[in-house]
């Protein structure tokens, strides 16, 4: 086994602490009064925040300017956004999470409910239909669809290019159902 | 030693990728099993083949770089597979002049489909019973539920969905 080196990467423990700290980030930044509810905005500023930590630990633990050489770098960043990734993934599920909504209308019942009575008290009363107009003024705002009246169509150039990108996407994995 | 750490990560990532194109078409009803297993499995795997075939390389670039990789995999991948803004979008490609009224998304995707789908699953995974017409949790689902709720609560989140 000689031929596998263990030594620990000097910035694997910067990228490793400042990732551990996002959560933290989150938990103050949730109660800040400006972004209570703006839970993508939450991240986003969170992860920022992460990067500013990872870049003033690799100064201060820098022994000497130009110490750090760039497979190093690409190393720190790397674990960096593995943390950041696996942030994104749970914070997605915790504030976007379809399935969780409908587990915890369930919980806030403390009765069972029919599928109707699940519509009916998603999202604390919104209603299922909350998320289609959530999903469709987000995909409006991207500029992928357009909006006239009832109808709902994709725009002529990015919306065809990601919808035919996403198409070919799931014909390379062979999945058979998405969404 | 590290950009060479790096590559031979990134060789791994690629022999995981090519597994599950493979086990996604023999095993197609468990897609989201398989992905993520495969994913934990070849973490020994390609460190079981790193060490048997003498190249040399750090462990912890190694392991990074193929963290790294798959993770970047599993976000495109969650994505495509779960997400209803997507599925809209490859809906309108099939749709002549690439439209649909807005009612048929509501009824037919997401009421008869995306939801049916999320309350089999959650059935499937024993999180909660059908009994008759009505749903409850099951006793495991409400601690898991719960545990979900108090998550939410410290960090602010007043809904999901």
């Amino acid at each position: 086994m000689s031929h596998i080196d263990l030594s620990w990467p000097p910035l694997l423990t910067a990228a490793l602490f400042s990732a551990f700290l996002q959560p933290l980030f989150l938990f103050v930044l949730a109660r800040l009064p400006g972004l209570v509810g703006h839970n993508a905005a939450q991240f986003v500023i969170s992860a920022v925040l992460v990067l500013i930590t990872f870049g003033a630990s690799v100064i201060v633990s820098m022994p000497q300017p130009g110490a750090v050489f760039f497979p190093q770098l690409a190393i720190g960043l790397m674990a960096l956004a593995c943390g950041l990734i696996l942030g994104l993934q749970a914070w997605g599920l915790l504030s976007r999470g379809y399935t969780i909504a409908i587990l915890l209308t369930l919980l806030e019942a403390s009765r069972p409910l029919t599928e109707r009575d699940i519509i009916n008290r998603y999202r604390k009363g919104e209603g299922l239909e909350w998320i289609m107009r959530h999903r469709m003024s987000g995909l409006v705002a991207a500029g992928l669809v357009t909006r006239n009246e009832n109808n709902l169509a994709l725009t002529p150039i990015l919306g065809k290019f990601v919808s035919r990108f996403t198409r070919m996407m799931v014909i390379v994995l062979g999945l058979r159902r998405t969404g | 030693m590290i950009f060479q750490s790096i590559v031979l990560g990134f060789a791994a990532f690629a022999g995981y990728l090519l597994a599950i194109l493979v086990l996604l078409r023999a095993v197609p009803d468990r897609t989201v099993r398989i992905v993520v297993l495969a994913a934990i499995a070849f973490v020994p795997l390609s460190i079981t083949v790193l060490i048997l075939s003498g190249l040399r390389a750090n462990l912890w670039c190694f392991a990074v770089s193929y963290c790294f990789f798959t993770l970047c995999f599993l976000l495109a991948f969650g994505a495509i597979y779960t997400s209803i803004s997507l599925r809209i979008l490859m809906d309108l490609l099939r749709m002549p002049a690439h439209s649909i009224a807005i009612d048929t998304i509501v009824s037919d995707y997401l009421i008869e489909d995306s939801f049916q789908d999320r309350l089999a699953t959650i059935q499937k995974n024993g999180i909660a019973n059908r009994v008759g017409a009505k749903f409850d949790l099951t006793p495991n689902g409400r601690t898991l539920v719960k545990w979900i709720s108090f998550v939410q609560r410290l960090f602010n989140i007043t809904k999901s969905g």
